[in-house]
């Protein structure tokens, strides 16, 4: 039933500044389904978010193969990559990244006006509660709130794979849960695959897969054959 | 050790700020470059005159009689020996001649020995004979006249042997004659030693005694000149005219144009300099906001606000002094020479004089870099009368905000997505918005004025000296807007860079979108453009108010005599440079990196 949708063969991303190399991926391999949600899990410097940017098409690996959806994204050119990233992907960083000058609405707007089968964005703001908050401006809304925002941004693009860097890491316990329930819900209702970048363990039991990232390479993968509810999880 | 931490700290500042330093940098040294050069013109032009006089030690007094047969032995005699008087020659001069059915004036002067406004060959040799001739160089129809060709004067064939320029005639649009106040179209020197008649002495060439470093149109040299005329007038038993070089054609020209010249090189210096310090003001003002956060950090380290206002102060000071050090030296060196054929349109001027007169540079130096350093001290001393928290939190008025046109839903409603985030940011800061205005509208002013200047300069003007002037101006209004047009380059290009420097985050989010390189460029260009515009529709109504004002006082032209097009023209120039800031941009654009811009919070 599920089939393979990112696969990763022996993905080297090298960094070179002035005459220093940092091998940030040393040959990582993992496969990830259609609609599952994944959770990479690592230590500050263990080159997760350098993984996640490359699964994300903001950068290219130097050698070894990606592909999302059948697509390898080693082979595609700039535009092409800006495509994949504005009609395939949905992102949702750490400090969440908004426009302080549009509203919330507007923030979801700015990614729907590009795609072309966006979900509507005042439903998609009600799906995470913000029916209230639409008029307002990022810096007049919380933490919480403002991620909610980024989320609801990326899942009204209707992206094939959901990208999260760190998403709780600036938010507090309970609102944290919040998010990740957000996230939850997505996965499992649209069917979306959604992929967590974090060095939090606790959220691994959430997932459906666990990938262990450690020096930049894979060092365990864990499938949880029942992922726990969100509210179960305690950090 | 201390000051070499704080070096460290200055050039870190200079080196994360690269693009806005250039550009200030670069600003400032145009205007120090534009004042000083400017600014030593006048004094350029008139010492290179100055010394032409100087070496053919030109007769500062003329003395004339009405009398047929010319000055008597004892008038003669009594004015040479005044005691007041250095040097002297006797001439005939006959005007209202005529050579081959040319308006002529004959010169019979002891050309080979002249001690004093000794005429001098600029080319062929001096007469040998009393059939040879010379040839002035100021003559209508000099162009005409062959050296080695003959011309029949009074009766007999002269042969041309030379063209000579005499240094009492460097105008070179016309000498009038004396009787009907016509141009002469010919002018011919005879040496007196080879004429064996006996000649009236119709003009004395005097010199007085005088410092050698009296300046030719200094008001003392006019002074001691007129004394001794009045001591002469005095003494005279005899009508004698005396004439000083006040009463000279091209002296009395050169000074009025010196005149024009001093109130362009004043008054287009002040306005360029105060764009060019208002730029440096709104730079450091950003710069200042931007590091809101680090200020306060070094303020909970324990940093003393001395040292921290330093940093910056370190830096407008480095801009400032470097960019008047190479201000003042290009605009000393080098603008003088590119303007100096300007004066050679009107005047026989040999080369340029190397002294300068700096003090207009000086003190646009020291006042620019007084007021920059002064409001940077001014701006940082507000900015850490806050508490240190406050600092580290973002300015409040950051968030976006609801901006008045939205509050008229018929515009707001038809205004497109992009065009709604665009203004919300044009008005997110009012005080970047004015200072953007004001710096663009006063750049676009000086292009006003420097294309009306070239307008009025080729007005048509039935006065010929008038068009002479004209045409020496076109070359000064050319100088004048290529530097307008740099300036507005720069003024562009610095905004342009700061808006893209503090929206990195939000440009970096866009990319992340999905958003092409064309239409993150847009987001930026888009603000830019129309800010600029409205700094353009204000631009244009204040260069009209400069050019009447320089007009009005230079007592030349008019602002009505300034094409329509002209103002069209400033427009599109600016219009134009806006689009090639934003061609240079979206290469910086395209290359910000998403990831490294996304990963830290403001």
């Amino acid at each position: 039933m599920s089939k393979e949708f990112v696969v990763a063969k022996n993905v080297i991303k090298r960094y070179v500044s002035g005459d220093l190399q940092v091998t940030a991926l040393n040959g990582v391999n993992f496969d990830i389904d259609e609609g599952e949600f994944v959770v990479i899990l690592g230590q500050s410097g263990a080159g997760k978010t350098t993984l996640l940017n490359v699964m994300g098409g903001m950068d290219i690996v130097t050698e070894g193969i990606l592909s999302v959806d059948g697509v390898n994204l080693g082979a595609l050119n700039k535009k092409r990559l800006t495509e994949f990233r504005r009609n395939d992907v949905g992102f949702v960083f750490q400090f969440y990244n908004l426009m302080p000058n549009l509203t919330a609405l507007e923030n979801v707007e700015l990614a729907v006006e590009l795609c072309k089968d966006a979900f509507d964005p005042k439903e998609v703001l009600k799906n995470v509660g913000l029916e209230n908050r639409m008029k307002n401006f990022p810096g007049q809304l919380s933490g919480g709130e403002q991620q909610r925002v980024s989320i609801a941004r990326a899942i009204a693009k209707n992206p094939k794979i959901l990208l999260c860097d760190e998403p709780t890491g600036a938010l507090d316990y309970e609102t944290g849960k919040t998010v990740l329930q957000l996230l939850q819900d997505m996965c499992r209702q649209n069917k979306k695959t959604v992929i967590v970048v974090t060095h939090n363990a606790a959220i691994k039991d959430m997932a459906d897969k666990v990938i262990h990232i450690r020096n930049g390479i894979i060092s365990k993968t864990e499938i949880n054959k029942e992922p726990k509810e969100v509210k179960e999880l305690e950090w | 050790m201390v000051m070499r931490t704080y070096f460290k700290t200055v050039f870190r500042t200079v080196k994360n700020n690269m693009g806005r330093f250039v550009a200030i940098t670069l600003i400032i040294a145009l205007g120090i470059t534009f004042i000083t050069g400017l600014g030593t013109l006048s004094h350029k032009f008139e010492e290179s005159l100055g010394s032409i006089y100087k070496r053919t030690d030109v007769a500062d007094i003329i003395v004339k009689t009405e009398s047929a047969t010319g000055f008597s032995e004892d008038t003669k005699k009594a004015i040479t020996e005044n005691e007041n008087i250095s040097k002297s020659v006797f001439l005939t001069m006959m005007d209202g001649m005529e050579i081959n059915e040319k308006n002529a004036r004959i010169y019979i002067a002891p050309l080979s020995e002249m001690e004093i406004s000794k005429i001098e060959l600029s080319d062929g040799r001096m007469p040998e004979n009393g059939d040879e001739i010379l040839v002035e160089r100021a003559s209508e129809f000099v162009d005409e006249v062959a050296i080695g060709e003959t011309m029949e004067i009074m009766g007999g064939e002269k042969t041309v042997v030379g063209i000579a320029g005499n240094p009492l005639i460097l105008y070179n649009g016309g000498e009038p004659d004396q009787v009907n106040e016509e141009n002469l179209e010919l002018i011919v020197y005879f040496d007196s030693q080879y004429i064996n008649l006996p000649l009236p002495t119709t003009d004395i060439y005097l010199t007085i005694d005088k410092s050698d470093k009296l300046s030719y149109f200094s008001d003392e040299y006019i002074d001691e000149v007129d004394k001794t005329v009045s001591i002469l007038e005095e003494n005279a038993e005899e009508d004698l005219h005396f004439l000083t070089l006040e009463e000279n054609k091209s002296y009395a020209l050169a000074k009025s144009y010196a005149e024009k010249i001093d109130v362009i090189t004043l008054i287009f210096p002040i306005f360029f300099v105060a764009v060019a310090a208002l730029v440096v003001l709104t730079t450091m003002t950003r710069l200042i906001e931007e590091e809101r956060s680090a200020i306060g950090c070094y303020q909970t380290l324990g940093y003393g606000d001395a040292r921290i206002a330093f940093k910056y102060i370190g830096f407008s000071l480095f801009c400032s002094i470097l960019g008047s050090a190479i201000g003042f030296a290009i605009g000393v060196v080098y603008l003088p020479y590119s303007i100096y054929p300007a004066f050679r349109i009107m005047f026989f001027m040999s080369e340029m004089v190397s002294s300068i007169n700096p003090v207009m540079g000086i003190i646009a130096i020291i006042s620019m870099i007084a007021v920059v350093n002064i409001v940077t001290a001014v701006l940082i001393k507000k900015e850490m009368e806050g508490q240190p928290a406050n600092l580290l939190r973002p300015k409040s008025p950051k968030a976006g905000r609801v901006i008045f046109l939205e509050k008229i839903p018929f515009i707001w409603k038809h205004l497109s997505f992009r065009y709604k985030s665009t203004f919300r940011n044009i008005f997110r800061y009012v005080k970047h918005l004015l200072m953007t205005i004001v710096s663009v509208a006063g750049s676009t002013a000086i292009i006003v004025a420097g294309l009306g200047l070239y307008d009025i300069s080729n007005s048509d003007t039935l006065e010929t000296d008038m068009s002479y002037i004209g045409n020496s101006l076109s070359l000064i209004s050319f100088v004048v807007i290529i530097f307008a047009i740099v300036l507005c380059l720069l003024v562009i290009f610095n905004l342009t860079n700061m808006n893209i420097g503090e929206r990195k985050r939000e440009l970096a989010t866009l990319k992340v979108l999905g958003y092409y390189d064309w239409e993150v460029s847009g987001y930026i260009f888009r603000e830019i453009f129309i800010s600029s515009f409205f700094g353009i529709i204000f631009g244009i109504p204040a260069g009209y108010g400069i050019t009447a004002f320089i007009f009005g006082y230079m007592d030349f032209g008019s602002v009505k005599d300034v094409n329509w097009y002209s103002y069209l023209a400033a427009a599109l120039i600016v219009i134009a440079l806006i689009l090639i800031v934003d061609i240079i941009m979206h290469f910086k654009i395209k290359k910000i990196d998403m990831t490294s811009s996304l990963k830290t919070v403001e």
